[in-house]
């Protein structure tokens, strides 16, 4: 087996998903609540060989016995960055944003719960009823603070975000309503599960996680016309991509290498 | 048999092993904390090669009979140190250590960490996260010690650490300190993948804990890996050469056995 052209060659398929995760993060750089993730690597295994048999023949060693071959580099599991993305107003009366990294809303599809970033609310007309039900874009229903999916009158006037967290519907011909946006700190980012269309999940039901210290249910800061912006660094990734496709080519240029020095063996005997 | 066709056969064998290291080194230079390898060749027992006189054989001189690969000894030389601004990144400044006095020589700072079976290992990789129960830990999940050899409980990403490597929690409370060990003779470390390094010398030189409250880590940077890449590269390139060069010896080897067999022998 040739070590030099698997060691490559792995590296090479590790360093495609990084490329492919910066790829990811330049796509929704215009994501709202858009979270980054950072591939992380770390050497692979090695081989261990062992060349003379005995340590008195090993005279003049500086490390232990045996010689160390390494497989190539490995990525970890992707991290996501959970960090805080900047503010952006947007004047829009269903647009909320959250103001500290650990804030998430409280979503929900069906039985599945879930949480977001991306405050960029909807109103959709409930059939056969004359209110409105609060979703996020992909159509999950908007939880508030009771954990029940959120309703408002069909024909408000105004929206507005008060100091104690409570959001004012007010009407045209009737008296105003009020709900909170259900919200949670989560305890544990790094347990939070890329559920795809900006959502994260969490493992087991949300009484089971706030009962072990995972997440908190509780009312967590927030900017009412307001959209958080993704927090990908658009300079870092393209820094990272050039860095990570140059040593791309040069996995290509081991393997070539590895090639040609096989084709020397070949040719030997010509 | 000729004396040098097995030496070239070795020579061959050894610099494939070289191009081998390279690679690896190539493929580890984004690894966080990666430490180069380098190689040290050796030469197999030489030979005393003596001319056969009438009666008193006469001295030539030594003939080496091939080399090998013998070790690949990682070099703990600083990485460049890289900010990324996240809380659960730590990078290990070796300059920030007092320089023995007799050699001038620096030792080498490590982070200590616990493996699934209880055992402790050494890294340079600064790049932790935190576990799902709040633990300090590497990417792969081992957990990090703290100077008392127990698990560091940071309960999320937003503590913060003083260069002593001593951890508040976010809400103020104390975690312990970071296990920064300090170690004379790193040629002991041997890399067993996962950025992971066990201590292979005697155990009564194992790293020991650096001296209290120094400032040897950094929080929210990480030391990149220590490969030179232009280096690698050439030496690479030479390693193929090499590896040619040999090649080539072979096939005059082969040459002259044709010769002998097939036009010495001719009648």
């Amino acid at each position: 087996m040739n070590i030099q052209m698997n060691t490559a060659s792995s590296t090479m398929r590790e360093l495609q998903k990084k490329i492919d995760s910066i790829a990811n993060n330049v796509a929704n750089v215009n994501t709202h609540g858009y979270k980054k993730q950072e591939a992380n690597f770390s050497d692979a295994l090695l081989y261990s060989v062992t060349k003379q048999a005995g340590t008195a023949n090993e005279i003049g060693r500086t490390t232990p016995n045996g010689l160390r071959i390494g497989g190539g580099a490995l990525i970890s599991e992707g991290i996501t960055r959970h960090s805080q993305g900047s503010l952006q107003e947007t004047g829009r009366e269903l647009d909320f944003a959250l103001q500290s990294p650990n804030a998430y809303f409280r979503i929900a599809n069906g039985e599945e719960n879930y949480y977001t970033r991306n405050g960029s609310f909807q109103a959709e007309a409930i059939p056969e009823s004359d209110r409105l039900a609060l979703t996020t874009a992909s159509g999950d229903s908007v939880l508030g603070a009771d954990g029940l999916p959120i309703t408002i009158g069909a024909g408000y006037s105004e929206m507005s975000l008060g100091n104690d967290g409570l959001v004012t519907v007010s009407y045209d011909n009737q008296p105003p309503e009020t709900f909170q946006l259900g919200t949670a700190k989560i305890i544990r980012p790094a347990l939070l599960e890329n559920a795809g269309d900006n959502r994260y999940r969490l493992p087991g039901t949300q009484a089971e996680q706030a009962a072990a210290g995972v997440v908190e249910l509780i009312d967590m800061p927030m900017s009412h016309r307001f959209l958080e912006t993704s927090n990908v660094d658009m300079a870092a990734e393209m820094t990272e991509l050039i860095a990570t496709q140059r040593l791309f080519q040069s996995q290509g240029r081991a393997i070539s290498y590895a090639d040609d020095m096989m084709g020397l063996v070949n040719t030997m005997k010509s | 048999m000729f004396r040098g066709l097995y030496t070239a056969t070795s020579g061959m064998m050894s610099q494939n092993r070289y191009q081998q290291v390279l690679t690896n080194n190539l493929a580890n230079a984004s690894t966080p904390g990666f430490k180069t390898d380098d190689s040290a060749v050796r030469s197999f027992p030489d030979q005393l090669i003596k001319a056969q006189n009438a009666n008193q054989p006469a001295p030539i001189g030594h003939l080496s009979t091939g080399v090998y690969l013998q070790e690949a000894i990682p070099s703990f030389l600083q990485g460049p140190i890289r900010e990324t601004g996240n809380a659960t990144d730590f990078a290990l400044l070796d300059e920030k250590l007092a320089a023995d006095p007799e050699t001038g020589e620096r030792g080498h700072l490590l982070f200590a960490v616990e493996t699934a079976d209880g055992d402790v290992r050494y890294t340079r990789n600064g790049q932790f996260t935190v576990d799902a129960q709040g633990f300090l830990a590497t990417s792969f999940g081992q957990r990090v010690l703290g100077d008392n050899l127990q698990p560091l409980q940071v309960g999320d990403s937003e503590f913060s650490a003083d260069d002593s490597g001593a951890i508040t929690r976010e809400d103020g409370t104390v975690a312990g300190n970071l296990w920064i060990g300090v170690t004379e003779d790193a040629g002991q470390l041997v890399k067993q993948g996962h950025n992971l390094l066990a201590w292979e010398g005697d155990p009564d030189d194992a790293p020991a804990l650096a001296a209290d409250g120094e400032r040897y880590a950094q929080q929210g940077f990480i030391e990149q890996s220590n490969v030179d890449l232009t280096r690698t590269m050439t030496d690479m390139m030479t390693a193929y050469r090499g590896f040619e060069s040999n090649q080539k010896v072979i096939q005059a080897y082969d040459r002259s056995m044709e010769k002998a067999v097939n036009e010495i022998g001719r009648v």
